[in-house]
């Protein structure tokens, strides 16, 4: 091919492609793509043009020195990719190792109940023998392990609020779920802005430990596959629980899409249940 | 290593896991490096009595396949484990919710591995020949080679999208970690490599057919399939959004901006959200993998009715041939860490947490990193084996092969 040739080539590949970015742009533009989009298009089409300056380049000769030529191909093939691993968007690992460690405490603390196991035996059978009394009194309970852990800030509500918030982060809760509109991209599972006015505090802590309790309104489908996880009960303690139904149970936005719970038969709890126990919680009314 | 570095796993998975580790994979690891021996010395041997030749050659893929299942159970239970595993049986411990689709994914992947290596081999061994006939003989085994690469690498989105659905349902928080929150980025990432490699594929089949007589006619046909892959990569690679989380973590923020303002900056909007689902990029890939069966028909029919010049092909199919083999290689180490990572915090999910404070999930920058050196001293090895196997830079009289 003639070098005059080749150039006419080139510069029609050259028109071809600012055409094509100054129509990417402006489409995208139209319809609403944020810039950073559209810089991302813009790059596809220049990945474009040097794809086509390839398909129509002239042969490569063999290389004197095949060895070398192929070490620095690898090279140059590793450091496009490394930097590549580098040009995306990166996340803070900080923020997920203080997570971590709060909530490897638990495991911390577990490991220390094993060195004391003499101890925690005799406490469970105290607290056995006190639960075997409280049932003959008439009042029922059911034994839960015990898991040591965080303890929840006792002195205020706005405290126990905000260790439930960091409890919904650390365990990554807006996977699934959405609060203000923020979390789950696809629809697992429900909205909980309004939970505190839809359920009682006992019916949200016996469904951390066991999903099968009941569900949310129109999500039967999420329900039956067990989309929630039901290792909650390994993983979490109960003082993570308590300050998790807390920081819900304060969230009482009646404009917030948050489904009602559905009591399927057979399992603990029902609709009127849950109907008196809120009304008892709000004064009677 | 592992027994040295993670006392407390390895005796977990040997405890639960004692006839599989300790007797069925170590026997099994031994009856293929035998198979191995006896298949390579027997060569010369057996060269008139191919058929028995073969068979070995067939049994050791077999038990290697074998090994692989085996050791697949092990790394699918760390991952999806049985929830009720103390009173499981080892069958139950293996036949846990991602044990066969990665048997399936793992088994393509071996193919589409060794057609990707011979292609490398061939290419160095292309670049480095010095005699015409030499030439023409690995530039046919370089299009064998990448044919059956390519040819599988077209099937692994499927066992791929399996295995992603079964993790969804054995615990969906661990899919959205993986897809959504701090994994997102790494399979941008694969979308790259997966884009690169459908592209450099077409490439070498372009290069392919300059040296056939009569193949200029399909010239804008192939150059039209380019701007379709083009245009399904990009839907391929459009993430829902350009920050690395599911939800913004601080610091991610500039300075005084409102965050509202910055999501709107960084995300699709709701009206273009569908771009970041799954049913238009499966779409995108789909059709990336019908234009590369066009090209390859079209390559076909060229040779049928055109004169195809073995060794004359241009040297930037070497190179191409090169880059597919350490894209494919650097893409199994990115997945890998992929898996590893999903696990999140637990050596095993849900039973046995990392409690070492490396439990983190290091960056996409800094996990490519170690991918590439993975990568660099992988290709040393094969480097080395090459020199010494295929006698690399000696002049060997080769036998003629079928070049058809």
């Amino acid at each position: 091919m003639g070098r005059k040739a080749s150039r006419g080539r080139l510069r029609r590949k050259l028109f071809w492609t600012i055409i094509s970015a100054v129509v990417v742009w402006v489409v995208s533009g139209q319809v609403g793509f944020p810039t950073i989009f559209r810089i991302f298009f813009i790059a596809y089409v220049m990945l474009g043009l040097l794809l086509f300056l390839f398909l129509d380049a002239r042969p490569l000769s063999l290389p004197r020195r095949p060895i070398l030529a192929i070490v620095i191909f690898f090279l140059i093939a590793s450091a496009v990719l490394t930097l590549a691993g580098f040009l995306l968007p990166q996340y803070d690992p900080k923020i997920e190792m203080e997570k971590i460690q709060r909530v490897q405490q638990i495991a911390i603390e577990q490991e220390k109940e094993k060195e004391q196991k003499a101890i925690t035996e005799a406490v469970e059978a105290a607290r056995k023998e006190f639960l075997a009394q409280l049932e003959k009194e008439g009042i029922t309970q059911v034994a839960k392990k015990v898991i040591p852990g965080r303890p929840a800030p006792t002195d205020s509500d706005a405290k126990r609020i905000a260790f439930g918030k960091q409890v919904y982060n650390d365990y990554d809760c807006y996977n699934c779920h959405k609060i203000g509109g923020k979390g789950g991209v696809k629809r697992r599972g429900p909205a909980l802005d309004n939970m505190g006015n839809l359920v009682t505090a006992e019916q949200l802590e016996d469904k951390l430990w066991d999903p099968m309790v009941w569900y949310a309104e129109g999500f039967e489908k999420e329900y039956k596959k067990i989309t929630m996880p039901d290792n909650y009960p390994k993983i979490m303690s109960e003082a993570e629980r308590d300050a998790l139904v807390v920081y819900l149970m304060s969230l009482r936005d009646p404009a917030g899409e948050t489904a009602r719970p559905i009591f399927p038969a057979n399992k603990k709890g029902d609709q009127k249940d849950t109907a008196k126990k809120i009304i008892d919680q709000n004064g009677g009314d | 290593m592992l027994i040295g570095l993670y006392p407390k796993l390895s005796i977990f998975l040997a405890t639960y896991f004692s006839p599989v580790w300790l007797m069925f994979y170590p026997i099994m690891f031994i009856v293929e490096t035998v198979l191995m021996y006896a298949y390579y010395l027997s060569w010369d041997t057996l060269a008139d009595r191919k058929g028995i030749h073969i068979s070995i050659g067939v049994l050791m893929n077999i038990m290697g396949t074998l090994v692989m299942f085996l050791m697949n159970a092990v790394t699918s239970f760390m991952n999806t484990p049985v929830k009720a595993y103390e009173e499981a049986t080892v069958w139950q411990l293996m036949n846990n919710f991602t044990w066969w689709p990665l048997n399936i994914h793992r088994f393509i992947t071996n193919i589409t591995f060794g057609g990707f290596i011979t292609g490398l081999i061939a290419a160095v061994m292309y670049m480095t020949s010095k005699i015409d006939e030499d030439r023409a003989f690995y530039d046919w085994m370089g299009f064998v080679g990448n044919l059956i690469g390519l040819t599988t690498f077209m099937l692994l989105a499927f066992p791929g999208y399996l295995y992603a659905y079964e993790i969804y349902q054995y615990d969906a928080s661990l899919g959205i970690y993986m897809m959504s929150d701090r994994l997102s980025m790494f399979f941008e990432m694969q979308g790259i490599l997966i884009g690169l490699m459908y592209l450099a594929g077409n490439y070498y089949i372009w290069l392919s057919m300059k040296r056939i007589t009569g193949a200029e006619r399909f010239t804008s046909l192939i150059k039209a399939g380019f701007v379709l892959i083009l245009i399904c990569d990009v839907i391929w690679m459009t993430p829902r959004h350009f920050f690395a989380t599911m939800l913004l973590d601080p610091g991610v923020l500039p300075a005084g901006m409102d965050p509202e303002q910055y999501i709107s900056q960084m995300e699709l909007p709701s009206h273009l959200s569908f771009l970041a689902l799954m049913p238009i990029k499966n779409a995108a890939a789909g059709l990336s993998i019908v234009v590369i069966l066009i090209n390859y028909v079209l390559y076909r029919i060229s040779i049928k009715r055109g004169a195809i010049r073995w060794g004359e092909i241009d040297p930037a199919s070497q190179y191409t041939l090169i880059f597919l083999a350490f894209a494919a290689i650097w893409q199994m180490g990115l997945m890998g860490a992929v898996r590893s990572l999903g696990r999140k915090y637990f050596h095993i999910y849900g039973i046995m947490k990392d409690m070492t404070p490396d439990a983190y999930t290091p960056t996409l920058a800094w996990s490519g990193f170690i991918v590439t050196l993975i990568s660099l001293l992988f290709f040393l090895l094969i480097g080395f084996c090459i020199w010494v196997g295929l006698g690399l830079g000696r002049e060997k009289p080769v036998k003629g092969g079928n070049h058809g």
